[in-house]
């Protein structure tokens, strides 16, 4: 185990006894260190704002009952992605959203140098638009590629939140990309023309 | 270096690398505007995602969650301490009559025919691949569920 992990690992440990001995504001420090990551997971899953609320409220309830479960096997950050992701999922699988209808499917651009287009976007404009194209991306994906790219994390990570083999994991951010990419040109050269 | 135009996973993988040194895809890309094309068109997608707002709720999250805690400190599960009660009550039950009744189980054995005992094992064998499968088949369905994309 490295210097950094041995660091995560006390500074985890601390704060999981603090709680199981009483010290509920410890159980707020953990919400106040997680609460982004779990904010990125129920937004990019779960397009319902009524809906993230009571899913944020679910997931730390339900870390705080099983925190004494915690073994230490990953980072706390990740457990509780962990149970962010499953919780949506479950949501997600009970309304049957887990394959969305309306997905853009992936083309062949056959007009000429669509990449040359693309990368001709203002960045702010492309912040912008892409804003939107992830949106449309299935929750899965819009997970995956904000985890891996925004929240700058590993794929060992993201196979622990999931719970999907490795080769999943990537198998499905390279899908992901390449839409982006593609439905980021077309959209330029429909704005273009 | 590489003469045909690199596949689109190559691409994603050389700006990931950030590869600025000399190799077969950076060669490549380097001479090729199609592909040097896409790599700066990905390069630009990553940087758009790196740079999107995060996300926050319109409350305050913790307080709300502090509100709701149970007064007591969480335990460990009772689910576990009773899994591990009745694997343990399994095992003693399952050794203690091994003991006692072993002459017994011998004799079951020997006065079976051996056909039987085969048919047993067979039986027993059969079961269990028969289980794994059902296992796997399950297992591939749900992560089809998974993937939007198949092939």
């Amino acid at each position: 185990m490295t210097n950094s992990n041995t660091g995560y690992h006390e500074a985890d440990k601390y704060l999981v006894d603090s709680v199981l001995k009483g010290d509920s504001a410890a159980f707020a420090t953990i919400i106040k260190k997680t609460e982004a990551l779990v904010t990125q997971i129920i937004f990019k899953m779960i397009s319902n704002p009524g809906d993230r609320k009571d899913l944020a409220q679910d997931i730390y309830l339900k870390a705080y009952k099983n925190l004494a479960g915690f073994k230490f096997q990953c980072k706390l950050s990740t457990w509780i992605a962990q149970i962010a992701y499953n919780t949506c999922f479950d949501y997600l699988r009970k309304k049957q959203l887990i394959l969305p209808d309306n997905l853009h499917e992936e083309k062949e651009i056959k007009t000429t140098s669509p990449d040359e287009a693309f990368s001709l976007l203002h960045q702010k404009e492309l912040t912008a638009i892409l804003k939107k194209e992830i949106d449309q991306l299935p929750p899965i994906y819009q997970t995956l590629i904000t985890l891996y790219h925004r929240q700058e994390m590993s794929y060992i990570e993201l196979t622990e939140i999931t719970g999907l083999p490795e080769g999943t994991v990537k198998s499905y951010l390279f899908r992901a990309r390449k839409m982006l990419k593609n439905n980021l040109s077309r959209h330029y050269q429909k704005e273009d023309i | 270096m590489k003469t045909q135009h690199l596949t689109e996973e190559e691409i994603q993988q050389y700006v990931l690398d950030n590869s600025g040194g000399y190799n077969n895809a950076g060669d490549h890309i380097r001479l090729c505007e199609q592909c040097s094309e896409k790599a700066a068109a990905y390069r630009l997608l990553f940087n758009g995602i790196r740079q999107q707002n995060q996300p926050a709720f319109d409350f305050d999250l913790t307080e709300l969650i502090m509100a709701q805690l149970p007064s007591a400190a969480p335990k460990a599960a009772k689910e576990n301490l009773l899994i591990y009660f009745f694997i343990i009550t399994a095992i003693a039950v399952t050794g203690l009559a091994s003991y006692f009744f072993r002459e017994y189980v011998a004799m079951l054995f020997k006065s079976i025919a051996p056909v039987l005992v085969y048919l047993f094992i067979t039986g027993f064998i059969t079961l269990s691949i028969l289980l794994i499968l059902d296992m796997y088949k399950n297992y591939k369905k749900k992560i089809h569920a998974l993937d939007v994309y198949p092939g």
